[in-house]
């Protein structure tokens, strides 16, 4: 199989080789197998941050008069240029920032007076949180809605759940964002406006709650995940049942699903057990993709419902120019995409045994 | 062609989707005529008025203080916004520039892809290696950030007078969103190509054409490309929803085109603020900007039907 | 066989998500208070006070606080020799009682005694000398600095010219005394700063850097943490020297967009909060919020700069002066701030001892700003280049900026809006790379001083103060003798000439005074906004007097 990270684009691409059949995961092979893919994603993060590196170095804005501030000072600023590099040429200045990054050293940001790892931290957890949430509304409603489709193919669900899919592609997640505010918020006061969790004192809550577990958590934290974790679902939720749909259709014009109902399995085992299974393989290709674009590119999302997320911590560090935080934020996040997909790639082996690693 | 739109009537939704964007194209194309009022232009003492308000030409008098060839009387049928200005004429001016920039940046991305993905599919080797691993590192750059990164490196005074110089009437900002969408959007179709590139490669009229003496060039551009406009046609088409749905992104976070003028992810975000009291303000561009895009996707999965039923659902 | 499927991962995903949930508070009651038996709202609240903040603390050292969201914190971690009272007024602080001489030179503060830092040792005049005289230390790079520049000597001791503040003496354990070069009325009103919070020599020289996010102060509230982007958390100061808080824990929650904060009030998790303007409407309608908004209209402007050291409003008073006939106040007022600004004739804000009644700056009236156009040398526009409006990115800003944009052009004149964050705003602006621009200023002390010498003389031209970067000399001789005048009748007189000038030279283009209008939850007690604050940070309004009913 390909070398290069798994686009997507082609998700069906599963890498299937019938020749040698190999069991996934035996001897050294799928060890090589992630160094490989590994030694693969190092020129991916060079160049995503020499990109950006090289783009920001074009921006407008001094840097060191928006870290003075106020009390902007020609001497103390030359210091401030020196010791921060950016008197030297721009290559220099790259390859200095990727001598840091190998000892793990991001750099400090020049607005929040904090190393830049430490304050990402808390923003990528905030994100990592709303992703998980929303993959796992996409996933079940996406499946489910595929396996529909599938199963009673050209009925009225069919037409009805792919025509939602195309609209849910469509929708502008802000406005969607915007949608649910207005009605559930708004309008039945059911669910909270924004925010992520409880401000108030949780002890109040507990004993206005009456001492329910379950109560004191919708209300402390869960709560707040459902509007912008429907928003964010929306688009990857349309695209998974697309692909199930599409997926079991083709698997299910195979042989064996047909002599398994020759056999006479009952129809909705037939399609649970083989059909779906069989179609794992995309269907996680996507997850996988969309896993990483949500954590990457949940900004908008972040800005409708206020989540103190990666997104909108990363467009803010844009408008300050804070350049360590803009870079660090890029690395991380490329270092993520990369890994989610490698992590996708082995999950291949996992669902279909057939896959060699090589 | 006539048989093309013959087929794609029969398909159902993807006409649908084509008169959507017939729809939208003409709105965009005659917005100066279609509005019935000026986009920018603040009617004063009449902000915040629900759909269908009239405004009588005794008040529009009291509302300008001079004659300044605004329109003087009429009804606004989708309302007006906080500062008093037609919320239907600026949709209508918004699908210019929605369309113009999905446009334009398709256009780009359509180049580069092609480029990369031809010359990456049909030389192989270290060429291959390399243009992909740079693909993969566009890939790679998480999501709308590189366009946001790009715009506000481009939000410099001597780029903008330049810009401003030649965009004439229209908002200089457009030339960030052509550039930053341009350069980030065409990395799928890049792969798709170089995979069509790779199986054309080794087909008999290929090497036929390479057996009479043809040029790399000449076999590239008169029986390679020819041969790609399928998958391109298709993938265009939802590149063209993608660029519209980013652009609106991209506004909505108050990049891009400038105030006054309207784009309909600016719209949004002003109108965020107001939904509860003001819904009109934030439905009306919201709906114009989902119908759009909805439209191009139906349009791009009927051609899809109809020109390569062995394509998968594209992610 | 490995078995992979679905439902495999959906529950490992599920599972992740719910690491995350919070714990149940069950079984850390006990130990987190000893008032938590009562069984009231009114006793469990009274121990949690939720203070909105919209944007991040820079830092809390007061040698390096400019911003106004990081003085709210500090504000209530530091003590000054003396403070304001909510009516302006200056009173004693730290120090019990004061002397001034006769001729204004010579202050001489008498500390109280018993006064604890919150690391538990004594504050003494050696303390206050070593608070002050860092300042002007270089290598403490204090922002402030400049205010030290009345004391005697401190310039030099920033220069390096002297070991030490020759006008900063210590009397005796409790005495300071304080010489400046040369009279200066507003002096105790610039003591009253944030920036003349007296530190602990012994923490502040243990790490000079850290003690911005590690302060240690007298104030009625400990420091206790600090979560970047998130919160900071006081304690009340058990061991206060003044009246000790009811309230126990003081958290300051930070949540920019002002729609959460509102939504936040609403629910009853934050005890004030800001209005936002596109909500003004929903709170005034509705009869259960309108009851609770206090405040007032506050020394808080919002007004434009013109660029007056370049071209095109160099030298020509003219177009500046068409340019504010042009702009429609009262729709501004009316239409995007729903009433809950003031019109601004005046440089110098109301509420002080001076005021210029009965200025009507400059009333909307284009036919007057045509005339002054064509008068500047640009009939209907014609040869006036556009103009580049840099503003911040608040959304109610942007809102204003179109306003404006629109009545100019009506005029003739083309105006492009630009919105940065404000970091690089202020880069631009300050660097006077900006024509025309947003010049907002909320008064630091009620004194005229603040606001025409700071923000006008051409002793802060540029990024000291006077962004307009206009200079008139006339008006600095007026400013300066003002400042050394005793007599505060003498003094309105002199203002008055200054505050004329200005005007008619119009280096700005006038908008509106905010209002410090707060929502505040009916049952908190005694917090008293004041014209000085800016709302959500309230810096002025005293919280350790707020109290809880029931």
């Amino acid at each position: 199989m390909s070398e290069t990270a798994n686009s997507g684009q082609e998700p069906a691409a599963a890498p299937v080789d019938a020749g040698k059949r190999r069991r996934a995961g035996e001897g050294s092979a799928f060890w090589a197998y992630v160094l490989k893919r590994l030694g693969a994603a190092l020129p991916v993060l060079i160049g995503v941050t020499f990109i950006c590196f090289a783009i920001l170095s074009a921006a407008p804005g001094d840097p060191v008069r928006i870290l003075m501030g106020q009390h902007y000072d020609e001497e103390i600023a030359s210091e401030l240029r020196v010791s921060l590099g950016l008197d030297r040429p721009f290559l220099v200045q790259y390859g200095m920032f990727l001598g840091r990054v190998s000892h793990g050293d991001l750099g400090r940001s020049y607005v929040k007076n904090l190393p830049v790892a430490e304050y990402l931290a808390p923003k990528f957890g905030n994100t990592m949180q709303l992703t998980l949430v929303a993959m796992f509304i996409a996933i079940v409603f996406g499946v489910s809605a595929g396996i529909i489709s599938a199963a009673w193919n050209r009925s009225f669900w069919d037409y009805a759940l792919m025509l939602l899919a195309v609209a849910g592609i469509s929708l502008p997640v802000f406005w969607l964002g915007m949608l649910l505010q207005l009605l559930f918020a708004n309008h039945l006061g059911w669910l909270p406006v924004s925010d992520m969790s409880y401000s108030g004192n949780p002890e109040v809550l507990w004993n206005d709650v009456g001492g329910s577990y379950i109560a004191w958590l919708w209300h402390m934290s869960i709560k707040y995940y459902v509007l912008p974790g429907f928003t964010l679902a929306t688009v990857p939720m349309a695209i998974i049942a697309r692909l199930t749909r599409s997926s079991m259709l083709e698997v299910m014009k195979l042989d064996y699903i047909r002599q398994a109902r020759a056999k006479g399995l009952a129809y909705p085992r037939v399609v649970v057990t083989h059909a779906l299974r069989n179609a794992l393989i995309p269907i996680i290709t996507v997850v996988g993709n969309n896993f990483a674009v949500l954590l990457t590119g949940a900004v908008l999302t972040e800005t409708v419902f206020a989540w103190p997320g990666m997104g909108r911590a990363m467009v803010e560090a844009i408008n300050q120019l804070d350049y360590p935080v803009v870079l660090g934020g890029v690395m991380i996040m490329a270092v993520v995409f990369v890994v989610v997909n490698l992590i996708v790639d082995l999950t291949y082996g996992l669902v279909d045994p057939r896959v060699r690693y090589g | 062609m006539r048989d093309l739109l013959r087929q794609l009537f029969r398909h159902g939704s993807g006409f649908v989707g084509l008169v959507i964007v017939f729809v939208a194209v003409v709105a965009g194309l005659f917005c100066g005529t279609l509005s019935p009022f000026s986009p920018t232009y603040q009617y004063r003492g009449q902000e915040k008025l629900p759909p269908g308000s009239a405004i009588t030409a005794d008040e529009a008098r009291q509302a300008s203080y001079a004659d300044n060839g605004q329109r003087s009387s009429g009804t606004f049928i989708w309302g007006t916004d906080s500062s008093g200005r037609d919320v239907y004429s600026r949709v209508l001016h918004g699908a210019r520039i929605s369309l113009l920039v999905g446009v334009v940046a398709t256009v780009i991305n359509v180049l580069i892809g092609l480029l990369i993905g031809t010359v990456s599919g049909y030389f192989g080797g270290w060429t291959d290696t390399l243009l992909m691993r740079l693909t993969d590192t566009f890939f790679a750059f998480p999501g709308v950030l590189l366009a946001i990164i790009i715009l506000a490196t481009l939000n410099n005074d001597e780029v903008k007078s330049v810009l401003g110089s030649i965009s004439g009437s229209i908002d200089p900002g457009i030339w960030g969103l052509f550039i930053a969408l341009g350069l980030t959007g065409w990395t799928g179709i890049a792969r798709v190509i170089r995979g069509t590139v790779i199986s054309l490669r080794e087909k008999e009229f290929i090497e036929a054409a390479r057996a009479v003496g043809c040029s790399n060039s000449r076999i590239i551009l008169l029986h390679i490309i020819p041969n790609c406009m399928a998958p391109l046609t298709v993938l265009a088409t939802m590149q063209v929803a993608y660029n519209i749905l980013s652009e609106a992104g991209l506004s909505f976070l108050g990049l891009g085109i400038q105030p006054p003028n309207a784009s309909w992810g600016g719209m949004l975000s002003t109108a965020k603020n107001y939904f509860y009291d003001m819904p009109w303000w934030g439905i009306f561009p919201g709906l114009a900007l989902a119908l759009t895009v909805l439209g191009f996707n139906l349009l791009g999965d009927g051609l899809r039907d109809i020109l390569d039923p062995r394509m998968k659902v594209r992610t | 066989m490995r078995r992979f499927n679905l439902s495999t991962l959906i529950s490992v995903i599920a599972l992740l998500a719910m690491a995350g949930c919070p714990k149940p508070p069950t079984g850390n009651t006990g130990n987190t208070g000893n008032t938590n038996t009562g069984s009231t709202d009114g006793e469990k609240r009274a121990r949690n006070y939720n203070f909105p903040l919209p944007a991040d603390v820079k830092s809390l050292d007061p040698a390096h606080i400019t911003d106004t969201v990081s003085d709210s914190v500090a504000q209530r971690l530091f003590n000054r020799l003396v403070k304001f009272d909510t009516d302006g007024s200056v009173e004693p602080d730290l120090a019990e009682s004061y002397e001034i001489s006769d001729d204004g030179l010579v202050y001489t503060f008498h500390l109280r005694s018993g006064v604890k830092f919150h690391n538990g040792e004594d504050l003494n005049a050696d303390d206050v000398i070593y608070s002050y005289t860092r300042l002007v230390d270089p290598g403490t790079n204090s922002e402030r600095a400049n205010l030290m520049f009345y004391v005697t000597g401190a310039a030099d001791y920033l220069n390096g010219k002297a070991e030490s503040v020759a006008g900063l003496q210590e009397l005796d354990e409790r005495t300071v005394q304080i010489n400046l070069s040369a009279p200066y009325a507003p002096f105790l009103n610039v003591l009253c700063m944030t920036t003349f919070g007296v530190v602990p020599g012994s923490e502040v020289t243990r790490d000079e850097k850290g003690f911005g996010a590690n302060p240690v102060g007298t104030g009625p509230f400990v420091f206790e943490s600090w979560t970047p982007d998130e919160r900071v958390v006081l304690k009340a100061n058990r061991t206060y020297f003044g009246q000790v808080p009811e309230i126990e824990t003081l958290t300051f929650r930070i949540i920019n967009d002002e729609n959460t904060r509102f939504e936040n009030f609403r629910n009853g998790t934050l005890e004030h909060c800001d209005i936002p303007p596109s909500k003004i409407k929903t709170v005034t309608d509705d009869p259960k919020l309108s009851g609770l908004i206090s405040g007032e209209p506050a020394m808080d402007m919002y007004a434009y700069g013109f660029n007056c050291d370049a071209a095109p409003f160099k030298g020509n008073a003219a177009l500046r002066q068409a340019l504010n006939y042009a702009v429609d106040k009262q729709n501004i007022i009316d239409n995007i701030w729903s009433g809950l600004v003031t019109a601004q004739n005046t440089i110098v804000p109301a509420g002080m001892f001076y005021h210029y009644d009965g200025s009507t700056g400059y009333p909307y009236d284009p036919k007057k700003a045509e005339e002054l156009l064509a008068q500047a040398g640009y009939p209907k526009g014609e040869g006036l280049p556009p103009l580049t409006l840099n503003i911040d990115l608040q959304p109610t800003n942007k809102l204003v900026a179109e306003a404006v944009q629109e009545d100019l052009s009506r005029i003739g004149v083309t105006v492009n809006i630009e919105t940065t964050d404000w970091g690089p705003f202020l880069d631009k602006v300050y660097a006077g790379n900006s024509l025309f621009f947003q010049n907002t200023w909320l008064g630091d002390y009620p004194d005229p001083d603040n606001w025409l010498y700071q923000l006008l003389h051409s002793e802060n031209f540029g990024d000291a103060g006077n962004i307009a970067r206009w200079s008139n000399p006339q008006f600095d001789r007026l400013v300066k003798e003002a400042q050394v005048e005793p007599d505060q009748l003498k003094r309105s007189d002199l203002y008055r000439q200054a505050e004329e000038i200005a005007l008619s030279e119009a280096p700005w283009l006038l908008l509106f005074w905010k209002n410090s209008s707060t929502l505040v939850q009916p049952y908190v007690q005694g917090l008293t906004i004041t014209k000085m604050d800016r709302t959500p940070q309230l810096n002025n309004a005293p919280i350790e007097e707020v109290t809880y009913s029931d």
